[in-house]
């Protein structure tokens, strides 16, 4: 249950980390994520899961708050942002 | 802008007149630079460039500033007011950042005091604990490598009659043990050597020093400024008595910092700001909530992402220096291969004047060394102590690698490095005579 939940919020988190409007912290923050989910694939323990997932949650909210902050002001495009999402 | 290109012109009259051709060819493009300063130039103002400066500054996380916000808002509160909930949530906000900030170096929190950022602390340190002990103990010992702050601290203890040691450092930028061994006094009541440089990235043995202190029961003070949340940092093996930390320098917000005071043995300082009496007495002033929280966050979340984060730029370092040093020759590296932070990298391109080197890359924000002395053009005290001549610590140009850097921004930084590094050699006669056979150091110029 808890492997199911983990893997619906990755996929959101991830979602909601290519919309930073910001280049480096859209890179860092789809980068961690793979990472911290990679980490987590073989982790067999209920009890751990669901600490991951509360976590992931809470994680997904602050990335969801950031990316709203992060476009009220517009700044200057990076040189290497090819995709700008603002 | 009249007067502007009048100096202009005036200087570079004055700089033709110069006989020396390593001289003329260094003052030209300084005065080619300070043209294109004043210009501009043709830089699109629309586009950020490549962030590669991390020892000036760094950027602060995202994760960081959702933990602050609601302190600059809702929770305006001032933690030091005890008769009501608003200074309560403040309170409480405060002592959870210095459990966070503890917890990362292994501290007790009543040993962590909130400054302004790590100038105010090695302030504090270097002349607190001097002048609380200055009855009987007169001397000092700090390196040459140490950031201009400890280092004005420790002039300022000169003219009050203290005796400072400024231990050279080695080639490789690393503090001789045996000299510290020596500069020890009877009389001596600090030490004070940083952790990592932030201009050549060099990380001192910190925990012989501190066992060499603690022997001798003479506190150890470390500016730990590049250090705390990029390496991992016990105050208690390592035997540190005092330790600076900043906030911009690890993704949190400027203007805070702290200072590591040890309770036992304890260490007395005698304050610098005196006031209200908060912080033990040891700083006064209200304290910065949102700031502090930040701080806290700031280190909460090193700790947590410490090996993610030193994974990423132990790679990113790896793949500049090889991309650079594949394809350029006469590139030196600045201070110890090994013991170093590799997210800061500092090199020296021979033939190529810094500066120009800055000048030409603006697609890059780079710098030639620390930034607090980033406006003057003298070579960086920090690689003459090294016995870097002063050619070559002009030449010299520090990456700066964080966890927020790409892999594509170093593949960009190296490409455009190389690049222009050719193009400037390829207009160096000195380069030219070089690449012939000619050694430079025995020819005799002369004046004409």
């Amino acid at each position: 249950m808890a492997r199911n939940q983990l893997a619906k919020l990755y996929k959101q988190l991830l979602e909601e980390s290519a919309k930073f409007s910001d280049y480096n912290f859209r890179c860092h923050s789809v980068r961690r994520m793979k990472y911290c989910y990679e980490k987590h694939l073989n982790e067999t323990s209920d009890e751990k899961l669901e600490a991951i997932v509360t976590k992931a949650a809470k994680d997904l909210q602050v990335i969801q708050r950031q990316v709203v902050v992060g476009r009220l002001y517009a700044v200057e495009h990076h040189i290497l942002d090819r995709d700008p999402t603002t | 802008m009249q007067s502007f290109h009048k100096c202009t012109k005036l200087v570079t009259q004055c700089v033709s007149s110069f006989t020396l051709p390593v001289v003329r060819e260094m003052a030209q493009k300084s005065v080619a630079r300070a043209t294109i300063d004043k210009g501009h130039s043709s830089w699109d103002e629309n586009i950020r460039p490549v962030y590669m400066d991390a020892q000036a500054t760094t950027p602060m996380d995202p994760r960081v500033l959702d933990k602050m916000l609601p302190y600059l808002g809702s929770y305006y509160g001032n933690p030091h007011s005890r008769t009501h909930a608003y200074g309560w949530q403040a309170e409480d906000a405060v002592e959870k950042a210095r459990k966070q900030i503890a917890d990362l170096v292994h501290a007790d929190p009543r040993e962590i005091i909130f400054t302004s950022g790590a100038t105010e602390s090695n302030n504090l340190a270097v002349k607190g604990v001097a002048r609380f002990y200055g009855g009987k103990k007169r001397h000092v010992i700090t390196s040459q490598i140490e950031h201009k702050c400890v280092l004005d601290s420790c002039r300022a203890l000169e003219n009050d009659g203290f005796d400072i040691t400024y231990l050279p450092v080695q080639k490789n930028g690393m503090v001789c043990l045996d000299e510290l061994d020596k500069a020890f006094r009877p009389d001596t009541s600090l030490v004070s050597i940083m952790f990592v440089n932030n201009e050549i990235g060099v990380k001192q043995r910190v925990s012989e020093i501190g066992s060499m202190c603690r022997e001798r029961k003479v506190f150890f003070h470390t500016d730990a400024a590049q250090a705390v949340g990029k390496i991992p940092v016990d105050v208690n093996e390592m035997k540190i008595d005092l330790m600076s930390v900043s906030g911009h320098k690890i993704y949190g917000p400027k203007g805070i910092g702290c200072l590591f005071v040890r309770r036992k043995p304890r260490v007395r300082v005698e304050p610098i700001i005196n006031g209200g009496g908060q912080e033990r007495g040891l700083r006064s002033g209200t304290l910065p909530t949102p700031l502090i929280v930040g701080l806290g966050a700031a280190c909460e979340l090193c700790g947590e992402d410490m090996e993610f984060d030193s994974k990423h730029v132990e790679m990113l370092s790896k793949r500049l220096i090889d991309k650079i040093t594949a394809s350029l020759g006469g590139v030196t590296r600045n201070g110890d291969a090994v013991h170093t932070y590799p997210g800061c990298i500092n090199l020296s391109f021979s033939h190529v004047e810094g500066e120009s080197l800055l000048m030409a890359l603006r697609e890059l924000a780079l710098s030639s060394g620390s930034a607090c002395t980033s406006a003057s053009l003298e070579p960086s005290y920090v690689l003459r102590a090294t016995g870097s001549d002063d050619v070559l610590a002009h030449s010299s140009i520090r990456f700066g690698i964080g966890r927020f850097t790409t892999v594509e921004e170093i593949d960009y930084t190296a490409e455009h490095v190389i690049d222009q590094v050719n193009k400037l050699r390829d207009l160096s006669p000195l380069w030219e005579m070089e690449q012939e056979g000619i050694d430079l150091s025995k020819i005799e110029w002369t004046q004409h």
